[in-house]
């Protein structure tokens, strides 16, 4: 046997595997077997739809960040008179940072780049 | 090695694709975090974001949904050991893990035969958690869902020299975690 050939018992034991797992897809129970179903139709009809439950699914690390930042804006000394004037808009933001944002909700980004943005003289463009 | 479990036909609808795909996806995912609706909902997630490629050629779709399902699973990883900790420092052992649905035998099958899958199922999921991330990706998509090395290293995002050397790490440390299957 050449030293790169596989063990035949780790062959045996991967075999083994493979066999479980193929069982185990071909054989879901039904309650599963529906959710799967369901879940591709959600998919397909597409436009956003989720699944209730997901919407409480949020990231635990982002629901945690929220309530940090809550808490701090909350107990921060206030710092009146500090407030920038500068114009926010011309905050250089880096591409990289704009790609990390559509890429994670790139339905939620289109919408706002179409919606109306108020004005200073209190109209909308 | 001349393994091709995975689907070969190209499908001619998404609806297709996913139908042919969507049960070794959910075991897969849940060999990999060990929770049925964790594995559910990063199934749907997987299949949600795959359905905006749909203008993509048909034969692109499966390496890019084990490509996404792999992201997701990483995710849920991060998103689980971030909930872990909140729940630690809360001091709660967090939510009951255990599924009565995986406890529920087919109806018309022998319950010892289930029970003897059950249980090496679980042995099998226990195994392949206690892998690295890297490691067990490789493992479970060339060796279980049957990806050739180059499509396993496009869906991990690697060289194919690095996938040969996840899976041979992957399979020392399994050898000695399913030790009594042999």
């Amino acid at each position: 046997m050449n030293r790169r050939d596989p063990d035949p018992m780790d062959l045996q034991t991967t075999a083994a595997a493979r066999e479980l797992f193929e069982q185990a897809s071909r054989r879901l129970d039904p309650a599963t077997a529906l959710r799967l179903r369901e879940a591709r139709r959600t998919a397909l009809a597409g436009s956003g739809q989720r699944r209730p439950g997901l919407a409480w699914g949020m990231p635990a690390g982002a629901f945690a960040a929220t309530v940090m930042a809550v808490g701090l804006a909350w107990w921060w000394p206030g710092n009146e008179g500090t407030v920038p004037t500068g114009n926010i808009a011309e905050t250089p933001v880096s591409q990289a940072e704009l790609d990390a944002l559509l890429d994670e909700d790139p339905d939620f980004y289109a919408w706002l780049a179409e919606a109306p943005v108020a004005m200073n003289d209190g109209g909308r463009r | 090695m001349p393994f091709d479990a995975a689907p070969s036909e190209v499908p001619t609808s998404l609806d297709a694709f996913l139908a042919s795909v969507e049960g070794r996806a959910y075991r897969l995912a849940e060999l990999a975090l060990g929770h049925r609706e964790d594995a559910l909902d990063t199934v749907q997630e997987s299949m949600v974001r795959l359905v905006a490629y749909r203008d993509r050629p048909p034969a692109e779709w499966a390496p890019l949904f084990w490509s996404i399902l792999r992201r997701q699973l990483t995710d849920r990883h991060r998103r689980n050991a971030v909930r872990n900790k909140v729940m630690a420092v809360l001091g709660r052992s967090g939510e009951q893990r255990e599924d009565p649905l995986e406890l529920m035998p087919d109806p018309g099958e022998d319950p010892a035969a289930h029970l003897d899958r059950q249980r090496a199922w679980n042995a099998l999921g226990e195994a392949v958690r206690q892998l690295p991330r890297r490691q067990r990706e490789a493992w479970l998509l060339r060796e279980l869902q049957g990806l050739d090395v180059a499509d396993t290293a496009a869906a991990m995002g690697c060289s194919e020299g690095s996938v040969k050397t996840h899976l041979s790490r992957a399979m020392s440390a399994l050898r000695s975690h399913l030790e009594d299957w042999r």
